[in-house]
């Protein structure tokens, strides 16, 4: 395993926060320090406390004729964000091949104030395939090699901050039963083991193990925290928690329980400035809601939310909160007056956030939402399956066909500065 | 998704039956040795003891020819469906087929083919083995084909659904009962298979293959309801438990095993293939589809290929589902994928991809995900 106990120190100092230099003494049993706060679920047989109303969370209320408690999110039938002047590369814009050559994949997983990290899949036609982990510089062009995961493992990074970067290591294939996370500072090497899987909860029966990672998590990380929701066994059976890790105290707290992990449902938490948010549902087929949790007073808002949403996050600072609707619309609520702006339809699925900056998986085509103006783009030449908001930069991928096949030696991601 | 609807073709499939007597060729060559060198580890062939990627053995002479003369029939298909072919032609292929298959008539698959020959020849699907070589030639002679020709090979919406994993590491088991489900679990349940047909529910409640709860309980600890995901996980059919997940080659063998049929399915490897390959396994598919087997297929989705709706793009996922369907437009294929993740509250389990390279891509094909990793098990 790869757990250290040196420590992390000034890992985030050119992020929203300083960390002490004591970040270490970290240990593997980090994760289960938990300091128990108030359950959120509305009527949950767990360990609920009701949910406070919305005049009380601190939040703004929605406008009238709503339901105080749960109120209905009105979803915009079409696209009402205003749509900005589309994109495209000219010569100079950076470039990162797909592949490095016949059989080494790369892709563009993380920003960091250094760089870009790009994971590159070594053999990717092999079952003896690797995975390392690569820091770019897209001005540039330089590179230089952080780290190299084991044998039939894969780190992936959807979180980080400043230096730190939030690292989910799985195996090959769903539903990821057996995933760690670690922190782990790009500049210095450090890593601490946060927390991990519980692999008895193969014995369960009953569990909704969904796409996109099953049991392992997708975190975010904002103002030195780290939130998560993860699987554990309780006892009187499975149980599902959201996680919020402290980098600077170093311990590990739940703001949300879910008493059957088998009957409700709770997923894609995120967190943005002060607030965490997730969506969760008594069951298959019952209404869903967004919960938005302040963490500096555990008071809660709720919004009942149509349709089906698949994934959502919120934004950097907390004030919006973006997501995915069954992969057929993309929304973005402004969280103190309620007001829902549809920025997509079905160009693609899920949802990536960066700072205010939100842009999803593509299918049909690429872009991205600004969520201060509101203001959408969209790429020129569609998305090629792979394109990201990523810290200041956003991505896309662009295939070059010759007599009908794809040329990959010149399938490339290319980047733009979304604020130079 | 349009709607496919398999029209004419039944003279091939006369003859793809049983109806001639050219089938009762047996090959002669031998089958190449296996690997024996080659350790299997959790999800494919493994290496090999100096650490070399396994391949696995290339097929025998005669499966060689059971690919050939399937590639035939699945490009007849093609062709009929662009326009360009015949029904004649499809029927040379089939014959072809059906010389290098030795598969006794009237297999009890829910042959498509068979009740439309059925139909057309105004003969009950048990009768048409007995029908002769001048019989069969006089009653297609009066039988006449629907107008229109071949439009896809399509399994029909209604008929098969994808059973969403259980959990774990059940693609592999999912994958399988999806295949078998659709091909009448219970008609091939043999003296080594456990399972009676009960009702349950997986994707949007419909049946399911739900063993007796006493028997599997005591035989698999983990399983407190005797699911078949459970039981296809034994080491008796795809041995799921033991390697924590299904092995390329478990697969063939577990449901040549269960349905009690030595040759129902084969394996195509696809990794590492490039374009000669992908246009060579895609009228094999089309030719399993049409037959009425659902193929197996051991791929991997990730950036260097590419991932389907609701799978991160940032993920690499190893992973077994279901081919159900394809068609052709002109140069452009499509494939159906029946997909065992996931769950029926967010995600749609039938799933169309491009095949092929498209004039605007926005996607890499399906082939990308299978030339990334093992390979299709088809009929």
């Amino acid at each position: 395993m790869y757990f250290t106990r040196a420590t992390l120190g000034g890992a985030i100092a050119a992020g929203a926060v300083t960390v002490a230099a004591a970040l270490g003494a970290c240990s593997a049993g980090d994760h289960h320090q938990e300091t128990e706060r108030e359950s959120v679920l509305p009527n949950s047989a767990a360990t609920a406390t009701p949910s406070s109303a919305a005049g009380e969370a601190g939040l703004e209320p929605l406008p009238g004729g709503q339901h105080p408690e749960f109120p209905a999110l009105v979803l915009p039938g079409e696209v009402t964000a205003r749509v900005g002047d589309p994109f495209a590369k000219t010569d100079g814009t950076p470039r990162l091949l797909n592949f490095l050559d016949a059989d080494t994949g790369q892709y563009p997983m993380r920003a960091v104030e250094r760089g870009i990290i790009v994971q590159r899949h070594r053999r990717y036609q092999s079952d003896d395939g690797y995975f390392e982990y690569v820091l770019w510089d897209p001005s540039s062009g330089a590179e230089r090699l952080l780290w190299t995961a084991p044998p039939r493992k894969q780190d992936m990074i959807s979180a980080g901050e400043g230096d730190l970067v939030v690292v989910v290591r799985t195996g090959m294939s769903m539903p990821f039963p057996e995933w760690a996370m670690s922190l782990r500072n790009i500049a210095t090497g450090e890593e601490r083991m946060i927390a991990m899987g519980d692999p008895d909860l193969l014995r369960t029966r009953g569990l909704r193990i969904t796409l996109p990672l099953g049991f392992a998590p997708m975190p975010s990380m904002s103002g030195g925290k780290v939130a998560w929701a993860e699987f554990g066994l309780g006892a009187s059976g499975p149980e599902k928690h959201v996680r919020i890790y402290d980098v600077e105290m170093g311990s590990t707290s739940t703001i949300a329980t879910l008493s059957d992990a088998r009957e409700e449902l709770l997923w894609s938490p995120s967190i943005g400035g002060d607030r965490v948010a997730w969506f969760t549902a008594k069951g298959m087929g019952e209404t869903v809601y967004l919960v938005v949790h302040e963490l500096g007073t555990g008071k809660e808002l709720r919004f009942s939310v149509p349709g089906a949403p698949f994934d959502g996050k919120l934004s950097g600072d907390g004030r919006y909160f973006a997501w995915d609707d069954g992969f057929t619309a993309k929304y973005a609520l402004e969280l103190a007056s309620g007001e829902v702006t549809r920025f997509a339809n079905d160009e693609g699925d899920q949802t990536e956030v960066s700072g205010h900056y939100v842009s999803w998986h593509p299918k049909r085509g690429a872009g991205f939402y600004d969520f201060e103006s509101r203001t959408v783009r969209f790429s020129e030449r569609g998305g090629g399956g792979a394109a990201s908001v990523l810290g200041k930069w956003f991505y896309w991928r662009e295939f070059v066909i010759v007599n009908g096949e794809e040329d990959k030696t010149r399938t490339a991601y290319y980047f733009i500065e979304l604020e130079p | 998704m349009r709607p496919f609807v398999i029209r004419a073709a039944l003279p091939y499939a006369a003859v793809v039956l049983g109806l001639v007597s050219a089938q009762t060729q047996s090959a002669t060559a031998e089958a190449p040795p296996p690997a024996e060198d080659c350790i299997v580890t959790q999800y494919g062939p493994g290496l090999t003891p100096t650490g070399e990627p396994c391949r696995p053995p290339l097929p025998g002479p005669e499966e060689q020819a059971i690919a050939e003369a399937s590639q035939r029939v699945g490009n007849a298909i093609i062709a009929m469906e662009n326009g360009t072919g015949s029904q004649a032609q499809l029927t040379e292929a089939a014959l072809a087929l059906a010389k290098v298959r030795k598969e006794a008539p009237g297999v009890p698959v829910p042959n498509r083919i068979a009740a439309e020959i059925s139909a057309s020849l105004r003969v009950p699907v048990t009768a048409l083995a007995q029908l002769t070589d001048n019989e069969v030639k006089s009653r297609l002679a009066d039988a006449q084909p629907e107008p229109g020709g071949v439009s896809a090979q399509w399994i029909p919406p209604g008929t098969f659904y994808p059973f969403e994993q259980r959990t774990s590491f059940y693609c592999g088991p999912a994958t399988a009962e999806s295949i078998l489900y659709y091909l009448g679990g219970g008609a091939f349940r043999t003296a080594r298979s456990y399972d009676p047909i009960f009702a349950a529910a997986p994707w949007y409640g419909y049946p399911t293959l739900l063993g007796p709860n006493e028997t599997n309980t005591q035989l698999y600890p983990y399983s407190y309801l005797g699911w078949d995901q459970d039981i296809l996980a034994d080491p008796t059919w795809l041995n799921t438990y033991a390697m924590g997940g299904t092995s390329w080659g478990k697969m063939k063998e577990g449901l040549n095993k269960w349905t009690n049929q030595g040759t129902f399915y084969r394996e195509v490897w696809t990794g590492g293939g490039g374009q000669t390959l992908r246009d060579s396994v895609w009228p094999e598919i089309l030719s399993s589809i049409a037959y009425g087997f659902p193929a197996a297929e051991n791929v991997k989705y990730s950036p260097s290929s590419y991932t389907p709706t609701g799978f991160n793009t940032s993920a690499t996922y190893e992973h077994w589902d279901v081919i159900y369907g394809g068609r052709n437009e002109g140069w452009i294929a499509y494939i159906g994928i029946g997909q065992v993740y996931g769950e029926p509250y967010r995600m749609y389990p039938f799933q169309e991809y491009y095949w092929s390279w498209q004039p605007d891509p926005q996607v890499r094909p399906h082939w990308s995900a299978l030339s990334s990793h093992h390979g299709v098990v088809l009929h």
